[in-house]
């Protein structure tokens, strides 16, 4: 069996992907002191060197379009880098010994999972013999290569005029084709295993970086690997721009909670809270910039995901806060930087989505389930802000949380809901396998929901649907960063599938044919590692209390 | 609640936790289940231990890469290539050609002309002779309006030889190859015959006046 066939372009991948991404991780890490801090797991290591890579490679082959020069002539330019990088390795790091600049951290189960995975996937190879999208794709990365343009002159798979693709994933593919002269099907072959390891670092870099615990992120990894789950989880589809876009993503999330590490524990004013946050987090922050550039310009979606990821954690943050028996202060929930972003935040969504419902329905008259769909995230958010105010009396308290369960509940629509488990009762799907369902509302009109078909009931059942009450659950029972996030993201993305008022507005609003990749958000091997992690601690306490 | 109670609690949550984890573990080591997917012609997205490159080499274009680094040097780009339905994927990833064989979400609604031809299986059936004259019909038309609109022209067909390949099968144009190679000659030549890729230069009839009426 000529599983080897593609081992050649291993070696053009190393070169390629890693090599010049990372002697400039190394060479930023022995000049700043914050960088080198949080890129001291491996993990972190190997992905800045990818993604810089990636945006070095597409920084040159943006220049050469622009220059109007074959990309094969990348050559030079990436050689004179690393020749140069050598340079400055030697002048900066090796002469004068500071080897701190290559040390990382790994520990031996962690290399295992990741060896693990690539042999798997090296092994399995990528999802290309189906007739599937990835083929779309690699047609886009051909006509790159062809062109050297990152905008093919005409519709790049039918000669027809087609969207536009964020081209970076697409450029470097093209690349990789025009300097080894390697098929890009065989690329897009072997990327799967590399991507499929990045993914996995990425989530138990993710897993870390929310519970500061290197057990529950590297059991959070395994589960990663293990449970089926949103289109994240397959690993054979590793090499689409999609899934280099969710590494980055993860990515994000690391670096973004360690942005938040930095909050102070106490109440100290915006000016002593905020300047030092920025200067001391600029390395972070620039990080944090560069990854959503990397997004941007490989699939975008998921810069929507991360900042409605953090906006369900603001919204869990404040409803544990309402619900909170006792004033014990928790930076992760209570810092008043989270508030005032929140508020803001919320005001923002109140304003945009009564401009929205304006635009829709002005000069229309009449009531109507689309009218309603409008409505709804307007009066949410009012009743969000009402409860982030700390009213003194119970009953007004009360009172607020009846409305914001009425408002929630009654737009869910329970038989769609209930047939996520049995597949009989689903609402009838539009035409095309990804169209949506369609739900009536309470007024007769159509409203749209997710069909569960489309990768959701395979992802949620069962350890992903029940993930969303266990972190609830965790939520209630300790109260921190990892509890907040996941319960957040896991109940709103749960209720947006679930509410056809709110997932028509939503998909109205984007213009987005795949909204309901809101379940990504469903964050359940961080769930599960935890509740795992906790039940253990439960466990040796009670054992413990015995002796 | 007792502390026996409690340890009995905190076993039971542990246990059925594992439980629910390794029920959905279970896809990546379930050998039955690829041979399912290939059977009902679903995905492999996860990975498992019992899927290898074996499906990937054979059930890709790998093998047919001697004959794409050949034809790459005989066509001349930005050209439209009718093949089958995987072939004409394989094709848009390594040549300089556009392809109308794709799926509906792809674009193969764009063109109504096209869209009539696949789905009529016009180029199945050229042993037809009402149906040969159609697409005769169908390439002076394409011909002309692509000269005088400038748009890629329809010039070449790529009959896919392979039996291994479990994708090709997916359409008629590969299971009546043998059909297709007989007839198509009658409006094209043979430019290249490989082991697996034959490659046929459609005649140039963007000169054919049109029909009166």
């Amino acid at each position: 069996m000529p599983i080897y066939f593609n081992a050649v372009s291993h070696l053009w991948i190393g070169c390629l992907f890693i090599a010049n991404g990372l002697m400039l991780t190394w060479l930023l890490r022995s000049k700043f002191k914050s960088f080198r801090s949080f890129t001291q797991p491996l993990e972190a290591q190997v992905l800045s060197s990818f993604f810089i890579s990636l945006g070095l490679n597409g920084l040159i082959l943006l220049l050469l379009n622009w220059m109007s020069l074959e990309f094969s002539l990348a050559k030079w330019p990436l050689g004179l880098i690393a020749v140069g990088q050598m340079a400055l390795l030697y002048a900066f790091v090796i002469r004068v010994k500071a080897y701190h600049a290559f040390h990382f951290e790994i520990n031996i189960a962690r290399a295992a999972l990741y060896l693990f995975v690539f042999v798997v996937l090296f092994y399995n190879g990528g999802l290309i013999d189906k007739m599937s999208d990835s083929w779309w794709h690699m047609s886009l990365a051909n006509k790159i290569a062809l062109e050297s343009a990152f905008s093919p002159a005409v519709g790049h798979l039918t000669g027809l005029p087609t969207r536009y693709y964020p081209p970076l994933w697409h450029g470097n593919l093209a690349l990789a084709n025009q300097l080894s002269g390697i098929s890009i099907a065989v690329y897009w072959n072997s990327l799967t295993a590399w991507v499929a390891v990045f993914k996995v670092m990425a989530f138990y870099l993710f897993a870390y970086g929310i519970s500061k615990n290197k057990t529950a992120a590297l059991l959070a990894a395994i589960l990663f690997v293990l449970l089926p789950g949103m289109g994240v989880a397959y690993l054979r589809v590793s090499a689409w721009p999609s899934h280099v876009a969710y590494t980055a993503w993860y990515a994000m999330f690391y670096v973004f909670t360690l942005f938040l590490d930095s909050l102070p524990d106490d109440k100290a004013s915006l000016r002593q809270t905020l300047l030092p946050l920025i200067s001391t987090s600029a390395s972070k922050l620039i990080s944090l910039l560069f990854l959503s550039i990397v997004i941007f310009f490989t699939h975008k979606a998921e810069i929507l995901w991360f900042v409605v990821a953090w906006f369900s954690y603001l919204i869990a943050a404040s409803l544990s806060r309402s619900l909170s028996a006792n004033d014990h202060y928790i930076v992760a929930r209570d810092h008043f930087l989270m508030i005032y972003c929140y508020r803001a935040i919320l005001t923002l969504i109140a304003v945009f989505a009564l401009w929205f419902a304006v635009n829709q329905h002005y000069p229309k008259a009449g009531v109507s389930d689309q009218l309603l769909a409008n409505l709804l995230p307007i009066a949410i958010s009012i009743t969000l802000l009402l409860l982030d105010i700390r009213f003194k009396s119970k009953m007004v308290l009360r009172c607020i949380w009846l409305i914001l369960l009425a408002l929630v509940l009654g737009s869910v629509n329970y038989t769609h809901l209930y047939s996520l488990f049995v597949p009989e009762l689903a609402l009838q799907a539009g035409q095309f396998y990804e169209s949506s369902a369609v739900a009536i509302g309470y007024f007769g009109g159509e409203l749209q929901v997710p069909s569960w078909h489309l990768q959701l009931r395979s992802g949620l059942l069962y350890s992903g649907v029940l993930s969303v009450i266990m972190a609830a659950v965790l939520l209630i029972v300790k109260p921190n960063r990892l509890s907040i996030l996941t319960a957040g993201t896991g109940c709103v993305a749960m209720l947006f599938c679930a509410s056809p008022y709110l997932y028509h507005w939503f998909q109205a609003v984007l213009d987005y044919h795949s909204p309901w990749r809101i379940s990504l958000m469903i964050f359940h091997p961080i769930v599960w590692a935890f509740a795992l992690v906790t039940l253990n601690e439960f466990r040796k306490t009670l054992a413990n209390s015995q002796t | 609640m007792s502390i026996i109670q409690k340890r009995l609690l905190v076993f039971f949550a542990l246990a059925s936790v594992l439980v629910l984890l390794a029920y959905d573990a279970r896809p990546h080591f379930d050998k039955g289940l690829i041979q399912l997917k290939r059977q009902n012609n679903s995905a492999q997205r996860h990975w498992s231990l019992f899927y290898d490159q074996r499906f990937v080499f054979y059930e890709g274009p790998f093998r047919y890469q001697d004959d794409i680094n050949q034809i790459r040097d005989l066509i001349e780009p930005s050209h439209i290539v009718l093949s089958d339905l995987a072939t004409s994927y394989y094709a848009a990833a390594s040549l300089p050609v556009y392809v109308r064989n794709v799926h509906r979400h792809q674009g193969r609604t764009q063109s109504s002309s096209w869209r009539n031809l696949l789905d009529q299986r016009t180029a199945c059936n050229l042993h037809q002779q009402d149906v040969f004259s159609a697409f005769k019909t169908f390439i002076d038309v394409e011909q002309r309006n692509s000269v005088s609109r400038g748009q890629p022209q329809f010039k070449y067909v790529l009959v896919n030889k392979d039996s291994n390949n479990k994708n090709l099968r997916l359409d008629c144009l590969w299971h009546r190859r043998a059909l297709l190679m007989k007839n198509i000659v009658r409006v094209s030549k043979l430019k290249y015959e490989g082991e697996f890729l034959n490659l046929y230069e459609i005649n140039d009839r963007s000169a054919t006046p049109a029909p009166e009426g």
